[in-house]
Formats: structure tokens, sequence, C-alpha cells
């Protein structure tokens, strides 16, 4: 994933942690080997290479996995979170493993990729029992790709550790992305802090996690100059192709899946200022976004689970 | 006396000489060689006949040969569904158990929602709140400090899309 894996167990011996980093490091390798675009011989580049072919052809059990949650990402966000957005990625300079028909330097050609679909308009074909899929053309599966193979680890974690949740305690921590369950290392729940998006060293709140994931959206690195010289983030709409988030600089997530609240972190990004507010509580979730102001906002259902709120300068 | 007299016999083979049958042998001979001219005819006939009728059966025994392995076939589709079906019928029993305790838990919770319906309309329309001096969540057990406690993670940016 290019990212820091970062692994804390509580009330665990010697011996049954290093078993456990070796589970959870395998599994991490095994999301990687399935949904990395950067990697060349990975099930996502395979698949991608043979986009827009309506045969469906042979898919691992992890991507097959990974590709059904974001369909049905794709259809709970209304199509928010689109993982045809990987033309327009590299349109503006996130280039992965090459493949045929990207790269592309026209936003007119990546609009077409971000809508190609199949006919009956699905973007993805597949048949999990058959292991079999096909998309109409390729797709990025980056931020809920992380989310997964956090979800997938822990599951692994869990398959090493029986006592974890209720004698043993773990957090798992990759690329911002935090996993956690049981005891903490002091008394009550963990403690997960919302980092600065601007770069400060003092947090903007602790978040307290009995057990569950926090995942944040932010613009705070992996921002670049694009191939025409305008400076953008990420954070993509597959609406328009270009960066969205309007008046945000970053939105975390709690929820019980460390995927899902990677969706909605970044479906919530998406939704800018005015609209994250209403898009949030509407679905209940606990969620904190700083502005462009600095401020930070949260839904009541985030404002339950914060056990310390910062301000700019605290 | 030895030599006035011979034996009638012996008086015969020397007059007359002997006579032959061959016209028996050939008799018999051409009867042979008709029987088995004849018989040669008739198996050939015999045999003809066999391999036409053997080739007029050939269709009705492939169609015999197709009827048996589609027989083998759907014997073996009826073994599959019949176990497809336990397999179904277990699972169902399975579900089933589950599906009269969640009716229960739902039982209980529609109790539930009356009394808080009964409840919430008890509530009189308009309370005077009480000064709040701190907040404390009693659901998640979360209580605010206004020191910042240290974290045990990070949530932050990632770079991911």
């Amino acid at each position: 994933m290019g990212s820091p894996l970062r692994l804390t167990l509580v009330e665990v011996g010697e011996g049954p942690a290093a078993a456990a980093w070796a589970s959870v490091s395998a599994a991490i390798e095994r999301a990687e080997q399935a949904l990395s675009r950067y990697c060349e011989t990975s099930d996502l580049t395979a698949l991608n290479r043979r986009a827009g072919d309506p045969d469906p052809g042979p898919v691992g059990r992890k991507l097959g996995a990974a590709l059904a949650v974001a369909d049905r990402a794709h259809r709970l966000t209304g199509g928010a979170f689109d993982p045809r957005i990987l033309a327009d990625m590299e349109r503006l300079g996130w280039e992965g493993t090459p493949l045929p028909g990207t790269g592309a330097t026209v936003a007119g050609a990546t609009s077409i990729a971000r809508s190609a679909t199949f006919a009956g308009g699905r973007w993805l074909q597949s048949d999990p029992r058959a292991g079999t899929a096909a998309v109409a053309t390729p797709v990025d599966l980056g931020g809920i790709g992380k989310g997964l193979a956090l979800r997938w680890a822990f599951a692994a974690l869990r398959a090493e550790l029986p006592g974890l949740g209720s004698s043993a305690g773990a957090l798992l921590e990759a690329g911002g992305d935090v996993v956690a369950e049981g005891p903490a290392p002091q008394p009550g729940p963990w403690l997960v802090g919302i980092e600065d998006p601007l770069g400060g060293p003092v947090e903007r709140a602790v978040v307290a996690v009995d057990r569950g994931a926090v995942c944040t959206s932010s613009v705070r690195v992996n921002a670049r100059v694009a191939l025409d010289g305008r400076p953008v983030h990420h954070l993509l709409d597959p609406r328009t192709g270009e960066p969205g988030g309007t008046g945000l600089l970053a939105v975390t997530v709690a929820g019980p899946d460390p995927a899902w609240a990677e969706v909605w972190s970044k479906t919530l990004f998406l939704q800018g200022a005015p609209g994250i507010g209403p898009a949030a509580r509407a679905r209940g979730l606990a969620a904190w976004w700083v502005t462009l102001e600095r401020t930070l906002e949260m839904t009541p259902a985030a404002r339950q689970l914060t056990a310390w709120e910062g301000y700019p300068g605290a | 006396m030895p030599g006035a007299l011979a034996r009638p016999a012996a008086r015969a083979r020397a007059g007359v000489g002997v006579r032959r049958p061959y016209h028996l042998a050939v008799a018999i001979g051409a009867t042979a060689g008709v029987y088995a001219l004849s018989l040669a005819t008739v198996t050939a006939l015999q045999a003809g006949t066999n391999a036409g009728v053997a080739a007029a059966r050939q269709p009705t025994v492939d169609a015999i040969a197709t009827m048996r392995a589609d027989h083998d076939a759907l014997e073996a589709a009826v073994a599959r569904a019949e176990a497809s079906y336990t397999l179904a019928a277990d699972t169902y029993a399975a579900i089933a158990a589950g599906i009269s305790e969640h009716e229960a838990v739902l039982g209980r919770l529609a109790g539930l929602t009356d009394e808080i319906e009964g409840t919430a309309a008890s509530l009189p329309t308009r309370i005077a709140l009480p000064t709040v001096t701190r907040t404390t969540v009693t659901r998640t057990t979360v209580t605010r400090v206004a020191v910042r406690p240290a974290s045990n993670a990070t949530s932050g940016a990632s770079g991911g899309g």
C-alpha cells in the first residue's frame, strides 16, 4: 500500500505477538497483490488490462470481493464513489502501472472512460460463484482497497488471537486509517487523534473507539501540480473528474468497518462544506470535518465519541 | 481231380471281369458339390441380410446409447438436486431457529417501542433544561476532558484515492 503499518497489542505475549504481526503482514501483502494498481503482477492490473472486454475473466477471491464492495459503494453513494475515476487520476498525474488506453491527457477522453458501461448500464459484470469479472473501463480501488486490506488483516488478527476483544486488545494503523478492538493500554477505550490537516503538531480532536475504525480523507498529502499547471489534490469528484470538496480540508468518519469508513469519508468530502453536514446527519454517520477556515465541525453521532476537542492553535 | 472243375467264383472272375461303380462316386460328388454350392449361396445371402439388419438397427442402437447417457446424466442431476435440497433444508432449519429468535427480539422491541411511545406522549411539551457544566456521554462512556489526552494512534491523510 505504500503506507507504514503499525500494530499495537495489549495483553498479548511475545510469541503470539510475533505470530500476529506475521499474520497481519501476510494479509496486507495478499491484499496488495490483489488490489494494487501499482503492482505489475496484481490481480487488479490483470483485470484492468482486460477492461472493455464484456466476457468475464477469472479473478481472485479478494479482487472479486473488492469489486462487489466497490459496486455497492457506487450504488449507495449515488455515484459519488466511483472506481472508474482512474482515467482522471492518470490524466492529472497519478499514474500507476501502464495500461492500454489510459494515461490520456485529454479531459474528453477521461470523461468517456469515467462513464463507460457495459450493455445494461453496469460498469462491472461479475459472477462471484464462478470467480469471474469484467470491467467496462480500468478501475482504481485505492481508498476502499486500503480499508479492505485493514478489514482482512484485522480478521487475520482475530483468527490468530482468539482472546482479542475480551482479554486482549489490538490497534492496527495503516496510512492514516485505524482499526481497534478490545482493551486499550490505558483504562477506557482506545483513543484516536484526528490530525490537523494543515500539518499542525496538535491533533484537532481525540476520538474514543471501543471497537471499530476511524478513517480520514484529507488534502494534506498527495497534492501535486497537474500537467496543465494547476495545483490539485487527489480526492477527485467522479461527476466532474476534478478535485472536489469545496471548502473542506479533511473529513474523518468512525464506523464499524474500515472499508466503509473510507467510502463515507471520501463521499462526504466530495459534498463540500455546504453539503457535508446534512449528508452526514441524514445517514447517521459519526463524522468530523475541518473547513478551509480551520473550523472543526461534527455530527451528533461524532460528538458522542469525542473525548477531546481542540481549537486552532490550541 | 484238381483241374477238372473250377470253383464258380473263380470262374466268374476270370470270365466276366470286375465292374466298378464309378457312377456312384460321380453321383455322390455331384450331389456334394451342389450341396456345397447351395450352402455357400445361402450363407452369402444370410450374411448380406445380417449386415443390412445390423445397419438398419445402428441408429436405434445409437439412440439407445444416447438415451442411456442422458439417463445417467439425469440420474446424476437428480442426485445433485437431492443433495442440494437436503443442504437447503438443513440451512432452512437452522435459519428457522434464528428467525424465531429474531421474531422474539422483534416482539420485545415492539413492546419497548410502545412503551417509549407512551412515555413520549406523557412528556411535557416544554421543559426547562438545567445548566450544562460538563458533557458526559454515558452511552459510550466517553467523557470529555479539558486537557488533550494522549492518543494511541492518529487518523489522517494517507494519499489513498
